[in-house]
């Protein structure tokens, strides 16, 4: 497992404390989901130029299932939840204690147990961050998306790409006991969020 | 088979906010969300430029890539046609994109100023469209093909539509 924790932008690192309680609540609360299986660790934190960043987080040309929830406001942001077929297919199974589905077409249960793994994860991190920018934010229902993942990160980007020659992404990743899973969750502040973010830390320096 | 699958040549990557010429054997490939592929071309030539253009309009001071609004994006792939040598007054164009992948009624609001703004700069350019496949929910692939000039665009779901 990769921690990032030496940032060339002392801002950065600063950011990336902001960013590992809201991993820590997220990480807690999955365990609980999964009964102890599943935990997260904060992969990376970083600043991307919009050119290159599907590349940069290897979500090129790639299919992904993923949950996706957003903030809206203006202080705001997206969590995308993203996994690979296989990944994804036995986390639902897990999760409704079936055999691993081998239907093209996911079923309403499946996408449901995924949806709800968005929802908790989302809740979880976005509460840490309610409290970290004294805001009281609101996620919307979980999205469940089957399609390119550089498609739904663009969505995503939309209003960091307005004001900002670079983009921030925070990346977490799972593991299951030692084993690193090909499942992530990333968070794209809007400006608004990057902007509170900065304030409140430099506000608790 | 796909026409990504078809190509003897790999496509060239585009990424968001870019913009790059295409000619000969090359296709050039984005994946689209919410922005907006465009390929302007002359078929005389066969000399075309693509742009993947994520805004409207400008609105910072930094320094940013022409490719990422339509305001600067559509001036600056004519221009750079011309200085490839394609006849100006003949310039073609085919557009895709614009999903809204997950609801937000502020970044659906963003996409239609996006479209709206490339159609009127296609027009002050003098640039015909003859083709466009947007808005939707879901991602696409966006092909240009610079030998004859063909556009299309895939879905994760393997369908293919020619523009």
């Amino acid at each position: 497992m990769t921690n990032k924790t030496h940032y060339d932008s002392p801002r950065l690192e600063l950011l990336h404390h902001t960013f590992n309680k809201a991993t820590e609540d997220a990480s807690a609360a999955m365990s609980t989901w999964t009964n102890g299986q599943i935990s997260l660790s904060l992969d990376e934190l970083s600043e991307v130029s919009l050119e290159s960043v599907s590349e940069d987080l290897n979500l090129g040309m790639e299919f992904f299932t993923m949950v996706v929830m957003t903030l809206d406001g203006e202080v705001g942001g997206t969590m995308i939840l993203t996994f690979d077929e296989k990944n994804g297919r036995q986390l639902a199974a897990t999760l409704i204690n079936r055999e691993v589905e081998t239907d093209e077409v996911w079923s309403d249960l499946e996408k449901s147990a995924l949806n709800e793994t968005g929802n908790i994860l989302g809740c979880a991190y976005l509460n840490a961050l309610s409290d970290l920018v004294s805001a009281n934010l609101v996620p919307s229902p979980p999205y469940f998306i089957q399609d390119y993942g550089a498609s739904v990160l663009e969505q995503a980007l939309m209003e960091q790409a307005i004001t900002e020659d670079k983009v921030l992404i925070c990346r977490t990743t799972f593991c299951k006991g030692t084993e690193e899973l090909n499942w992530n969750v990333f968070f794209i502040p809007n400006s608004g969020m990057r902007t509170a973010m900065e304030k409140s830390q430099k506000a608790s320096c | 088979m796909s026409p990504t699958e078809s190509l003897t040549v790999q496509p060239k990557m585009l990424g968001f906010g870019q913009i790059t010429i295409a000619s000969g054997e090359t296709s050039i490939c984005t994946i689209l969300g919410s922005g907006i592929g465009i390929a302007i071309y002359d078929i005389a030539t066969q000399i075309g430029a693509v742009a993947h253009v994520v805004h409207a309009t400008s609105t910072s001071t930094k320094k940013q890539e022409l490719g990422r609004t339509a305001d600067l994006a559509i001036e600056e792939m004519v221009n750079q046609l011309q200085q490839q040598g394609a006849a100006i007054g003949c310039l073609q164009a085919k557009i895709a994109g614009g999903s809204l992948m997950f609801k937000n009624e502020n970044k659906e609001a963003l996409i239609t100023a996006t479209i709206d703004e490339i159609k009127k700069q296609l027009q002050i350019a003098k640039v015909q469209v003859l083709g466009e496949d947007l808005r939707g929910t879901q991602g696409r692939k966006f092909i240009f093909n610079p030998i004859g000039c063909e556009c299309s665009v895939e879905f994760a779901d393997n369908t293919t539509r020619l523009i």
